[in-house]
C-alpha cells in the first residue's frame, strides 16, 4: 500500500498527475472517435476532470492530430480550452484589450501567442472546408472571424507579421479561385432597339445593269439567352428576333429611289462572352452575332432585287451594367459582313 | 459642310480642364468641389484634386515603383519643388487633337490642332480657402468659320471671385460656365450646343452653391460675356440641384432661362450619375432646349440624350463609350445618332491620351444618308 502511494508520488511529480487518470487520457482519445462536431462539443464539454489535469502538450497534440484529420472546428475547440486553461491571463487580458478598450498589462507568452496563430490557420481552414456549404450570412461570419482574428494578431505579435500576411494573402486567393470555379446558368430576357444599315442591289431587267441601294433599318429586338457565368466570366448563347421599319436609297445618282416605311425583319444567334467586372456589376465583352434578314422592298416597273434576303456574320463590343441583381442596360457596337456601316444596339435586359 | 463638321470637332474638350472628371464617381469622388475651386469642377484643381489624380486616377506605367507619397508630393506645379508661397497656386495645360475625318474615303482630311495652352492662377486667401481669386487665360484657336478674322487667338475663359465661409455654402462672382448639367469634358456633345454651354459660352454670373446634407444645389444668375455685343448677350438665371442617393449615385435636375435681343432660351435637363465600383461609372442626361426668336416670331424645341460610361480595365485605362442622340425639331421626326467608342489612358500624372472613333448617323423619313466616321486623338498636358 506504501509502495503504492510512493508510485504515485513519483508519477504525480514527474507526469503533473496526468497519468493518474487513466479514464481521463481515454477521454482524450475518445474526442478523436467522436462522429461529428456536435458530438465533439458535447464531449468536451463534459471532459471528468478539471482541464488542468491534462499537460498543455497533451491538448496541443490532441489538436494537431485533429488538424491532421481535418477535424478542424475540434482543433479549434481544443485551442481555445489550451488558451483559457493553461494561459488565463493572457486570455483575460486580451479579452479586456477587446472589450475595454485598454492596454494589456504585461507581457504575452510566445506559446499563447503561437496558439492564437494555430486558430487562425484553423479559421482559414474551416472557411474553406466549409465554403460550399456556407449561407451567404455564415460566409459573412466566417470571414469576419477570420480576419478579427488575424488583425488581432497583428497588433499583438509583430514577429509573426509575415505568416499572417501570407495567410490573408492565401484566403484571397482561394477565394478567387473559388469564384472561378463557380460556374452558374441562367436565362436572360433583352429587350432593344437595333439600328443598321444594308446594301441592296436593284437590277434593271433591260440590260442587267446593278445600282447599289443603301437601306437604313430601326427594328425593335426581343431577344432570350442562356448565360452561363462564373464570377469573372460569362458565356451567353442568345436567339433574336426583330422587326422593324428602314429607309431605301438610291446611292448612285443614274436613278432616283426612295422608299420609307419599309417592313423588315430580322433573326439572329449571337454567341458571345463576357469580361465580368465588380461581381458582374458591369461587364465588357465580344458578341458573334450570325443574323438573317428580310426586307419587304418593292421594286420599280423593269427593275428587280437582285437581294431582299441576306445574311451575314460580324463582332461586336458590348457593355453592360447591371442595376441590382436583375435588372440591367446593354450597349453593342460591331460591324457585320453584308452591311453598309456600323451595328448597333441599345437595350434593357433581365436575369432570372 | 466639312468645315461645319471640323469646327464642330475642334472644340472637343476643349474647356477639359486638367483631371477630374465627372465619371470619376466610379472612384467615390460624387461632388465636384472635392477636387476644383469651382463647385461645378472645370478650370483648376486644389491641391487634394492634383494628389487623387496623381495617386488614384493616373497609371505608373513608366514609374512602376513609386510610392503614394511621392507621386502625391510631386503632383504640385513644378513637381512640388518651387519654393511657391501657399497662397498662391499657378498651373499650365495644353491640349492638342489630331483629327481624321471621313476615314477610308476620298474626301479624307487629317490634321493637328492645338487646342488650348493655358496660364492659370488661383490666390487662395483666408483659412481653408475662404475667399479664392480664379483666373485662365491663353491660346485658342481660331474657328475654320472665321474668315474675317473677328476671332481673336487669345481668350480667357474664366476668371472670378470666390467666399466660401463654409463647405455648406459659396459665393462667386465673375466669367465663369452656367450651372447646368452634368458637366462632362464633351462641350461637343448635342446636349452643350443645343443648351449653348460649349467651349466658349462662359458668362459673367453671380453663383450661389449650397449643400444640405445629401442635396447639392447651385443658383446662377447671368448677364452673358462683356466681350459680346450688348444685343447679343445671354442674360438669364440657371438652377442645378441634385440629390445623392448613395455613395455612388447622384440624380439631377437642371433649368436654364436666358434671353437677349433675338433668342430666347428655356431648356432643362434631368440628369444621372452612377458608380459601378472603383474605375466604372455611367452618365446619362435627357433634356430639351426651347427656342424662340421674338423677332421673327417663331419657336421650336430641340431634344437629346447624353449617355456615356467608364471601365476602368487597368489603372490609368478606360474603355468608354459614348451614345448621343438629338432630335433638332420635334415637331418632325428626324434624329441623329452618334456613337463614340474609344479609350482614355492616363500613363503617368501629367498626360492624359484620349482615342475615339466617331460614327454618326442621321434617321430621316425623306432620305438615307452615308453614316460619318471620325477618328480623334488627343493629347493632354498639364504642369
Amino acid at each position: 500500500m506504501v509502495l503504492r502511494k510512493w508510485i504515485y508520488l513519483i508519477l504525480i511529480l514527474v507526469w503533473g498527475g496526468t497519468a493518474l487518470n487513466a479514464k481521463s487520457i481515454f477521454k482524450l482519445r475518445d474526442l478523436l472517435h467522436t462522429k461529428d462536431y456536435k458530438e465533439f462539443s458535447y464531449r468536451i464539454k463534459r471532459i471528468g476532470r478539471p482541464w488542468r489535469s491534462y499537460r498543455p502538450r497533451q491538448l496541443k497534440n490532441l489538436a494537431l492530430v485533429l488538424t491532421k484529420r481535418k477535424r478542424f472546428a475540434e482543433a479549434y475547440l481544443v485551442y481555445g480550452k489550451l488558451m483559457m486553461t493553461f494561459h488565463k491571463r493572457e486570455y483575460r487580458e486580451v479579452r479586456r484589450m477587446l472589450e475595454l478598450k485598454k492596454k494589456i498589462r504585461g507581457k504575452l507568452t510566445r506559446p499563447f501567442l503561437n496558439t492564437l496563430l494555430a486558430q487562425s490557420q484553423l479559421l482559414f481552414e474551416i472557411y474553406k472546408q466549409n465554403y460550399h456549404r456556407y449561407k451567404p450570412g455564415q460566409m459573412r461570419k466566417a470571414r469576419r472571424k477570420f480576419y478579427r482574428q488575424v488583425n488581432l494578431l497583428q497588433v499583438l505579435d509583430e514577429k509573426n507579421e509575415d505568416r499572417l500576411d501570407e495567410l490573408e494573402e492565401a484566403l484571397e486567393a482561394f477565394e478567387e479561385e473559388e469564384k472561378r470555379k463557380r460556374q452558374k446558368g441562367h436565362y436572360v430576357i433583352r429587350l432593344g432597339q437595333r439600328m443598321y444599315k444594308g446594301k441592296l442591289h436593284l437590277i434593271r431587267e433591260s440590260d442587267d445593269s446593278d445600282n447599289l441601294l443603301i437601306s437604313s433599318a430601326r427594328v425593335m429586338d426581343f431577344g432570350l439567352a442562356y448565360e452561363v457565368q462564373n464570377y469573372y466570366f460569362s458565356y451567353h448563347f442568345a436567339f433574336h428576333y426583330m422587326y422593324g421599319a428602314a429607309g431605301v436609297q438610291s446611292e448612285q445618282t443614274n436613278i432616283s429611289y426612295f422608299q420609307d416605311g419599309v417592313g423588315v425583319g430580322a433573326y439572329a444567334f449571337i454567341p458571345g462572352t463576357m469580361w465580368k467586372f465588380n461581381g458582374g456589376r458591369t461587364a465588357f465583352g465580344l458578341e458573334f452575332p450570325l443574323m438573317f434578314r428580310q426586307g419587304n422592298f418593292t421594286a420599280p416597273t423593269g427593275f428587280k432585287f437582285k437581294n431582299t434576303f441576306r445574311y451575314g456574320i460580324g463582332l461586336s463590343l458590348i457593355s453592360r451594367w447591371m442595376f441590382g441583381s436583375h435588372f440591367g442596360l446593354e450597349f453593342s457596337f460591331g460591324r457585320m459582313t453584308s452591311m453598309e456601316s456600323s451595328l448597333w444596339h441599345l437595350g434593357m435586359l433581365y436575369g432570372f | 459642310m466639312l468645315k461645319a463638321l471640323f469646327f464642330l470637332f475642334i472644340g472637343i474638350l476643349l474647356n477639359r480642364s486638367f483631371l477630374a472628371y465627372p465619371n470619376f464617381i466610379g472612384h467615390g469622388y460624387s461632388a465636384c468641389l472635392t477636387c476644383h475651386y469651382n463647385p461645378y469642377g472645370n478650370g483648376p484643381l486644389n491641391d487634394y484634386g492634383r494628389a487623387v489624380s496623381a495617386v488614384a486616377i493616373s497609371g505608373r506605367w513608366f514609374a512602376p515603383g513609386t510610392s503614394d507619397e511621392e507621386l502625391g508630393k510631386s503632383s504640385n506645379f513644378l513637381m512640388g519643388k518651387g519654393d511657391l508661397p501657399k497662397w498662391f497656386k499657378p498651373s499650365a495645360n495644353y491640349r492638342g487633337l489630331f483629327l481624321r475625318t471621313n476615314p477610308g474615303r476620298e474626301t479624307e482630311e487629317s490634321q493637328w490642332i492645338n487646342m488650348m495652352a493655358n496660364v492659370n492662377a488661383v490666390m487662395r486667401l483666408g483659412e481653408k480657402d475662404k475667399y479664392i481669386i480664379v483666373a485662365s487665360a491663353g491660346y485658342a484657336p481660331k474657328p475654320l468659320s472665321d474668315e474675317n478674322g473677328i476671332h481673336k487667338t487669345y481668350r480667357s475663359r474664366e476668371h472670378y471671385l470666390g467666399l466660401r465661409p463654409n463647405t455648406n455654402m459659396g459665393a462667386y462672382i465673375g466669367l465663369m460656365d452656367k450651372v447646368y448639367g452634368i458637366r462632362h469634358p464633351d462641350h461637343i456633345a448635342y446636349g452643350r450646343i443645343l443648351t449653348e454651354n460649349t467651349m466658349n459660352d462662359q458668362t459673367y454670373a453671380i453663383m450661389g452653391h449650397f449643400n444640405y446634407g445629401r442635396f447639392e444645389t447651385g443658383l446662377q444668375y447671368f448677364f452673358g460675356n462683356l466681350t459680346q455685343d450688348a444685343a447679343l448677350r445671354q442674360k438669364g438665371y440657371s438652377f442645378k440641384g441634385e440629390f445623392l442617393v448613395d455613395s455612388e449615385t447622384k440624380v439631377g435636375l437642371s433649368l436654364l432661362s436666358s434671353a437677349s435681343t433675338f433668342l430666347e432660351n428655356f431648356n432643362y435637363a434631368l440628369h444621372m450619375k452612377k458608380g459601378f465600383g472603383k474605375g466604372f461609372s455611367l452618365m446619362m442626361e435627357l433634356g430639351q432646349a426651347n427656342k424662340t426668336a421674338p423677332l421673327r416670331n417663331s419657336e421650336f424645341a430641340s431634344r437629346y440624350a447624353f449617355i456615356q460610361s467608364h471601365f476602368m480595365l487597368a489603372r490609368g485605362l478606360y474603355y468608354m463609350t459614348t451614345v448621343e442622340y438629338m432630335m433638332p425639331d420635334t415637331e418632325l421626326t428626324d434624329y441623329v445618332m452618334r456613337v463614340s467608342p474609344g479609350f482614355q489612358f492616363f500613363p503617368m500624372q501629367r498626360l492624359e491620351g484620349r482615342v475615339e472613333v466617331t460614327n454618326t448617323r442621321n434617321f430621316s423619313e425623306t432620305s438615307v444618308v452615308q453614316d460619318r466616321w471620325t477618328i480623334m486623338g488627343q493629347l493632354h498636358l498639364w504642369f
